[in-house]
């Protein structure tokens, strides 16, 4: 879409201090873990998005064995729902209740969902979360009523450095391939943009800078669509249908050969 | 650590499918087989099946209507069943033709419908007389009942088979990366269903040669179902078939399913066929076989 | 150095990493810090060395900038003291193993004598002063200058007594070697990075220090941050744009409370607070030392007076010495920790805490308790209910019996207070700041503003001694209260601005705003609350920290129209130096204010910090006072000699050159001089619970820091209380390296017992790569962190951190050493 908003993520100049997390619960009034315990996973706090956490700060540790001092690093990567341009999640909702917004983000109308789930089954990111008092799906909105009224979405309002640049998605783009060509050009190769291509899901609006695998930061390679195996599953269960009724045809027959002109009312 | 899930399912979570789900899906692929079991009966063998079909009908639609209760409670918000077929804005029709669960939601109601007459009508013949029952009765014969044999079948075929395609149609693990669990529940439910109603039917000198031939079908049904679930795990490649065989799902899937609910019952009717005991114990075993199968597919991609 | 940027200034950490990030020559960052935080995350470089090192590394940095000649030279012999020739009589901790000349092994202190510069011209006209007259106001014999601008030079820095040359010599044994040894990180990376930071400073090209608690908070601090100083004028990096040493303040506007301070020695704009430890018996003889010759503290007296003025108003007079003696004398130290010791002896009855909560951040905070223990009255103003607040019935000395509620004698009142948004005022924060705030919200309940309480106290205390004839009252009687107010009786609150007014300054005849510093005078005819802060309004009474005008990217620019910066809303001081001794700039890509030959006036895109219309060539006058003394290129102009000290010839207790000391804690013996520790330490000896570790103590083998999280805010009030802080980082935790912890056999999340002298706390194990065990010369050394927010009240509590912290302080300063002690760890938990 040619307004598309979205954010770029540029994981390397991500400082790890969850403004955002705070700034999407306090936006989005959502309540806390009640559990207030230490995960021990570096400085995590939550482990993955869901439906109370729609802004969630990975910290993913790399010190090798060799324990060198100057050796190792430590990636920080906030994430949230990547508003994909084929959406799974909204794919599967067979109650219309996700729609796609005027922003091209992917939006849960919480007064239309049932409950059913199916979008859990379908995000290939694992974003989708139910909430267990509403009964219904949620996760990050693109803070959908703050744009409608012309505002910066909360977390990107609230991050310090810029990791979270939010805007058109056209315009992020050309930023985005700038700062990987800078990082390039001081001799950070592995740095790489992940979402900027229609061959993930279509795109993704909220796409990412890395410095190392998607699955080093909890994210597919290769995420897909629902609706890859319609067709497939389908055939295939139409050519069961076809044997199975051949075993139909090849039993039952045989009597109608024995008696053709049998009479029910008989 | 590195899971050995693919990485396009490794990610996803758990949509919490569970007790209601499972028994919806066994209870609605034992509706749907014994109904397009009943259909194809009447269509290929023509009317000297009749108290076969008579015993699929009446089990058909109770077990359908169970099943459409099952569907609504295991909503988080049940009292909005409804959006799924009608948009709560709008009123208009709600139909995604590429979202099995919204075709799917159709599908019963049709389904539900096309039973409900059958099961009436089955009635009828009892000497029930329910309103409507002749116009039902009328629905099952001469070329209008061809066609509904026909659509009925369908429809059966339909439900049996969407669930399995409903899950393949994910990201979950195990479940959207194969394609075989439309075909699977499909088969499933063509075993599950013959078997209800072979274990229902009155076994009598009038039945006994039409029961003969269910048998065969039914075999035919197993079979197919056994080499499914093998195609299942060469789909499902090595790595990810090792972790699944070598779960408790995996030995469920092997021995309660495969050897249990397949090849003990095949057995039996094989080498001691007519033995009394055979007639309830084998069908029972399949019935038990679905529940597993339905059981291991649903909770294996976040339990293994 | 020694700060955690990115942690706990995230939001001024936005500026480096747009430096960093920036198209033309991006910045690159090195963090030289014990742990791998996330600053260290960001960094281009992160240097991990032994905690209280510093002075070793920095050491041998400037070594290394005197040996391959990286040294701004231009710079350095015209702004700095570097050709300055010292005493005879001086000698250095390299000829006396650690200790400087003067040391007096009886009093614990230095005779600073032999520091002075040499004074080698007693024909100068100022080398001894004429006596002037002995009235009140007039100045008496001022003591002899110790740092004259005319002192003897060598320009050609090669002079044995030169100031360059006894540097020299005092840090070649401070080698990429010995920083290897003593910090315990590898001679390779020190070496790289002191060529990438060197290498980076030059006419074209500058590199800033940020510090801030990491270097203060040992017995070396002042020491630690004047070696940065030192690199710094080496370089020519301080006046100039891009450069400067910078000490990123604490709190909200802690600035501003160092400004105007809370602080026992000083009084608001660095003027000294009246001591009886000196001869400060009168205004004249206070002026008389305080006052310096040469340099801009040659205007103390107006700043001083005004002051007084504002304090008192018309009751003080010339001839009552404008009150001077109303004034309290300090008799010692009484900073923060001296202060709870005379505390838990019973010296002090009643104790106001506002917007400070010691029982969790004070040091050897179990001993701080008991200490309010000891009070009559306590007075808590707070935005909830702190653990200072109750520590009579929930402290763990209650909880284990130690101390039951009903002994202890103390009267706690809490009083509800107003957060910042929930009132006017002002924060001036690192850079000198001045930006205003307005009011956002009533504030809850009963919660009133600090104005309020203070003006509704005095209001009382006016009225309680208004008859009262006993001399000790006269202060209450007479102190002003000259701003307008709003609202009556118990809601009467004063007007924040009236009161930022009064500390800009009027004339007292017609109480017009001054228009500066610059109008105020030592004869009574003008008041002026902070004579730093005069010339944040205009005449015309417009507030210039409300301003919020910023400069467009890219235009050589200070952003004048943002805030007000003191003094004189100058960004950046010592900006003389941002250009060359004949005012032009060191170079087109670094200029920022030079002398406009036309126009005959500094200029550019700073308020110039020197004599506007004072010619670059113009020489010192050689009788001259104040600024006059110094020649048009002299930059450092609060400098007796108007030049940056590479040695301190004065003001410091603890030796003119940084010198490395051990931590009053120590696991290794000095492993550069036979003084082990800075022998000025204060050690506090008096109070019992204030137990140290031997040194290389078997039983605290290792060495433990303490930090902050940016999840949290200091004792925790300001983030446990809220659950969406509190989650963030919900339990107190230890951090260690996976080789501490399989030594221990300790798993990740297991509950761990840390153990000083002072006492033991329980925390949870957080197993971390990012920690490593440092490699001193051979031997393993295992280095721990704990941060220090948690307390026993709030969402979220756990141990108090500071019960394992000791109150040995630095001399100059009296600040802890909560950065670098000694512990052991064990898995387990306290038994309740
Ligand atoms: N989020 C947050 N921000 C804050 C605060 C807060 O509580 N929370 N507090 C504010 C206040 S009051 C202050 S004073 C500042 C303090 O700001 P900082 O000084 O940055 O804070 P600290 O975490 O206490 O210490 C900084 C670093 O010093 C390192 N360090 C310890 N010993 C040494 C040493 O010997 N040498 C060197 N080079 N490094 C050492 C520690 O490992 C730590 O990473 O932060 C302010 N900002
Ligand atoms: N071990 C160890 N100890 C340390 C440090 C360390 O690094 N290690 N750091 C030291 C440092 S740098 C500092 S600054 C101190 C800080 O130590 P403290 O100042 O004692 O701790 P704070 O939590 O900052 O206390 C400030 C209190 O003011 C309250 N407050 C906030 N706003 C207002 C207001 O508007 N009005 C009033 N009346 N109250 C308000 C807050 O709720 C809080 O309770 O700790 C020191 N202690
Ligand atoms: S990330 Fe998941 S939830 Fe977000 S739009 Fe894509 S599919 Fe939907
Ligand atoms: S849970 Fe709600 S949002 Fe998700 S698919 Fe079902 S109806 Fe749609
Ligand atoms: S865009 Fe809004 S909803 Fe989404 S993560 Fe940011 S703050 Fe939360
Ligand atoms: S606010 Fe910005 S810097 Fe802070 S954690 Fe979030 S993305 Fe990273
Ligand atoms: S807490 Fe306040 S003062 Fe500290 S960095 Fe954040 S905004 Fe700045
Ligand atoms: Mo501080």
């Amino acid at each position: 879409m040619a307004n598309a908003k979205g954010f770029f993520t540029d994981t390397t100049v991500c400082i790890g201090c969850k403004a955002c997390q705070v700034a999407c619960h306090q936006w989005n009034q959502l309540p806390t873990n009640s559990a207030f315990a230490l995960t021990g996973a570096s400085y995590d706090n939550t482990l993955t998005l869901d439906a109370y956490n729609w802004r969630h700060v990975k910290f993913i540790e790399q010190f090798p064995d060799t324990r060198a001092a100057d050796a190792g690093r430590w990636l920080m990567m906030s994430d949230c729902c990547k508003h994909c341009v084929h959406a799974g999640c909204l794919e599967v909702c067979p109650t219309g209740a996700i729609i796609r917004t005027e922003y091209d983000t992917v939006y849960i109308q919480q007064d239309v969902c049932n409950g059913c789930r199916n979008c859990v089954a379908g995000c290939p990111f694992g974003v989708v979360a139910m909430d267990h008092v509403s009964g219904t799906a949620k996760k990050c909105t693109l803070c959908y009523d703050r744009l409608q009224n012309g505002l910066t979405p909360a977390c990107a309002q609230a991050c310090p450095t810029g990791s979270i640049l939010f805007g058109d998605v056209q315009d992020l783009l050309t930023r985005a391939r700038a700062r990987v060509d800078q990082l390039h050009s001081q001799g950070r190769t592995a740095a790489y943009l992940y979402g900027d291509s229609a061959d993930i899901v279509g795109g993704l609006n909220v796409f990412y800078l890395l410095e190392d695998k998607p699955e080093v930061y909890g994210l597919p390679s290769n995420p897909r669509l629902p609706s890859r195996n319609l067709w497939p599953s389908s055939g295939l269960s139409i050519l069961t249908a076809a044997i199975v009724a051949l075993g139909a045809f090849l039993n039952f027959r045989s009597r109608r050969l024995a008696r053709p002109n049998a009479n029910p009312n008989a | 650590m590195p899971s050995p899930l693919p990485t396009q399912t490794q990610f996803v979570l758990d949509p919490n499918w569970s007790l209601w789900v499972i028994i919806y899906f066994w209870l609605g692929g034992i509706a749907a087989g014994s109904y397009f079991t009943a259909a194809l009966a009447q269509l290929i063998g023509g009317d000297c099946h009749r108290a076969i079909i008579r015993t699929a009908h009446l089990i058909a639609f109770p077990l359908v209507s169970i099943c459409s209760i099952l569907l609504i409670v295991d909503l988080y918000r049940p009292e909005r069943f409804w959006h799924m077929v009608i948009q709560s804005e709008t009123y208009l029709p709600m139909f995604k033709w590429w979202s099995p669960m919204s075709v799917g939601a159709w599908a019963l109601l049709i389904f539900g419908a096309f039973s409900a007459a059958s099961f009436l009508n089955s009635l009828w013949e009892l000497g029930i007389r329910l309103p409507f029952g002749n116009f039902m009765n009328a629905l099952h014969h001469g070329w209008i009942g061809t066609i509904f044999n026909f659509l009925g079948s369908f429809f059966g075929f339909f439900i049996a088979s969407y669930t399995g395609v409903l899950m393949d149609t994910s990201n979950q693990p195990i479940w959207s990366d194969q394609g075989f669990m439309g075909a699977l529940f499909l088969a499933s439910a063509a075993s599950t269903g013959v078997a209800a109603t072979y274990l229902l039917t009155p076994k009598n000198v009038e039945t006994e040669e039409g029961l003969g031939e269910l048998n065969g079908f039914d075999r035919w049904a197993m079979i197919l179902e056994l080499a499914i679930i093998v195609i299942f795990f060469i789909a499902l490649g090595a790595a990810l078939s090792s972790i699944v065989l070598t779960s408790i799902y995996g030995l469920i899937l092997v021995f309660g399913v495969a050897v249990l609910g397949l090849i003990v019952p095949l057995l039996l009717h094989r080498f001691a066929g007519h033995a009394r005991w055979v007639m309830y114990v084998a069908p029972a075993l399949v019935l038990v076989g679905g529940f597993l199968l339905r059981y291991v597919m649903v909770m294996m991609p976040h339990h293994i | 150095m020694g700060s955690n940027m990115a942690e706990c200034h995230p939001v001024a950490f936005r500026f480096v990493m747009q430096a960093k990030t920036r198209k033309d020559r991006p910045a690159i960052l090195i963090h030289v810090d014990p742990r791998f935080t996330r600053t260290s995350a960001m960094a281009d470089y992160h240097v991990p060395i032994r905690a209280g090192s510093d002075i070793v590394f920095l050491g041998a940095l400037i070594n290394y900038i005197i040996q391959n000649e990286r040294y701004f030279k231009d710079y350095v012999v015209k702004y700095t003291n570097a050709a300055t020739l010292l005493r005879d009589d001086y000698q250095d901790a390299e000829d006396l193993d650690g200790l400087f000349s003067g040391w007096s092994d009886k009093d614990k202190t230095y005779n600073v004598d032999s520091w002075a510069y040499a004074s080698g011209s007693g024909d100068h006209p100022q080398a001894t002063p004429p006596p002037q007259g002995t009235q009140p106001g007039q100045r008496l014999t001022p003591p002899t200058n110790v740092a004259p601008p005319w002192a003897p030079k060598d320009e050609t820095l090669q002079d044995p007594k030169c100031v360059f040359q006894v540097m020299k010599r005092h840090y070649a044994r401070y080698t990429p070697e010995m920083v290897e040894q003593v910090c315990g990180c590898p001679k390779d990376l020190f070496l790289k990075v002191a060529d990438e930071f060197t290498k980076r400073s030059g006419r074209d090209m500058t590199g800033a220090f940020c510090y801030a608690v990491g270097w203060t908070q040992h017995t070396t601090g002042v020491q630690m941050i004047r070696a940065a100083g030192m690199v710094q004028a080496l370089l020519g990096n301080m006046g100039r744009p891009g450069g400067g040493v910078l000490a990123l303040r604490g709190h909200a506007t802690i600035q501003g409370s160092t400004d105007i301070p809370t602080l026992y020695h000083s009084l608001p704009g660095y003027l000294s607070q009246p001591s009886i430890t000196r001869p400060h018996d009168n205004l004249a003889s206070y002026l008389n030392v305080e006052t310096k010759q040469t340099g801009w503290w040659f205007n103390t007296p107006k700043y001083m007076v005004s002051l007084l003025k504002a304090y008192f108003g018309d009751a003080a007079t010339k001839d009552n010495d404008y009150l001077y003696d109303l004034i309290p004398k300090t008799s010692g130290d009484h900073s923060h920790i001296p202060m709870f010791i005379d505390m838990g002896k019973g010296n002090i009855r009643g104790f106001f805490a506002m917007g400070q909560n010691p029982a969790v951040g004070g040091q050897n905070a179990r001993m701080q308790r008991r200490a309010l223990a000891q009070l009559d009255f306590l007075v808590v103003r707070d935005i909830f209910e702190t653990e200072t607040a109750s520590f009579w019935k929930d402290s763990p000395e209650v909880l284990n019996g130690e101390l039951k509620p009903q002994d202890i004698k103390t009267e706690v009142f809490f009083l509800p207070a107003a957060g910042a948004p929930e009132k006017d005022g002002s924060f001036t924060n690192t850079q000198r700041l001045i930006q205003w705030h307005e009011k956002a919200a009533e504030p809850p309940g009963d919660a009133r503003s600090e104005l309020w309480f203070m003006h509704q106290l005095m209001k009382r205390l006016k009225a309680m001694y208004q008859g009262s004839t006993n001399p000790n009252d006269r202060a209450i009687q007479s102190i002003t209260m000259q701003y307008g107010v709003r609202g009556t009786g118990n809601d009467e609150e004063p007007l924040a601005a009236d009161i930022m007014k009064e500390v800009h300054g009027w004339t007292v005849a017609d109480k017009k705003l001054v228009a500066g510093f610059a109008d105020l005078k030592d004869d009574g005819s003008t008041a002026s609350g902070c004579w730093i802060y005069s010339g944040v309004y205009t005449q015309d009474g417009v507030n210039k920290a409300q301003n919020r005008k910023a400069d467009a990217p890219g235009t050589l620019g200070s952003h004048q129209g943002w805030g007000f910066a003191w003094p004189a809303n100058r960004r950046i001081l010592y900006n003389r130096a941002s250009a060359d001794p004949n005012g032009q700039p060191w170079s087109d890509r670094k200029k920022y204010v030079w002398w406009d030959d036309a126009q005959k006036k500094w200029t550019g895109a700073d308020v110039p910090d020197f004599a506007a219309t004072k010619a670059p060539s113009t020489p010192a006058k050689p009788d001259g006072t104040g600024l006059d003394a110094h020649s048009g290129s002299d930059p450092f102009i609060m400098q007796t000699d108007g030049r940056a000290w590479l040695y301190a010839p004065a003001q410091l207790r603890d030796g003119p050159f940084p010198t490395h000391y051990e931590p009053a804690e120590s696991p290794l013996q000095n492993p550069m001089y036979k003084q082990q520790t800075n022998p000025a330490t204060k050690y506090f000896t008096d109070e019992p619970s204030n137990k140290l570790a031997q040194v290389a103590d078997p039983n605290y083998p290792i060495v433990i820091s303490t930090y902050r999280l940016t999840e949290h805010h200091l004792s925790g009030t300001m983030s446990r209380w809220l659950p969406w802080l509190a989650e963030l980082q919900p339990e107190l935790f230890i951090e260690m390296s996976p080789e501490l912890a399989l030594e221990k056999g300790i798993n990740n999340l297991d509950w761990v017992v840390v153990e000083t002298p002072r006492g033991q706390i329980e925390a949870k194990a957080l197993v971390t790569r990012r920690m490593k065990p440092l490699r001193i010369n051979g031997q393993i050394l295992h280095e721990v962190g704990m941060p220090w927010h948690w307390g026993y009240k709030g969402v979220v509590r756990g141990s108090v951190t500071n019960d394992l912290t000791h109150m040995a302080c630095e001399p100059n300063v009296t600040i802890h050493e909560g950065k670098v002690f000694t512990c052991n760890v064990r898995k387990g938990r306290l038994k309740a």
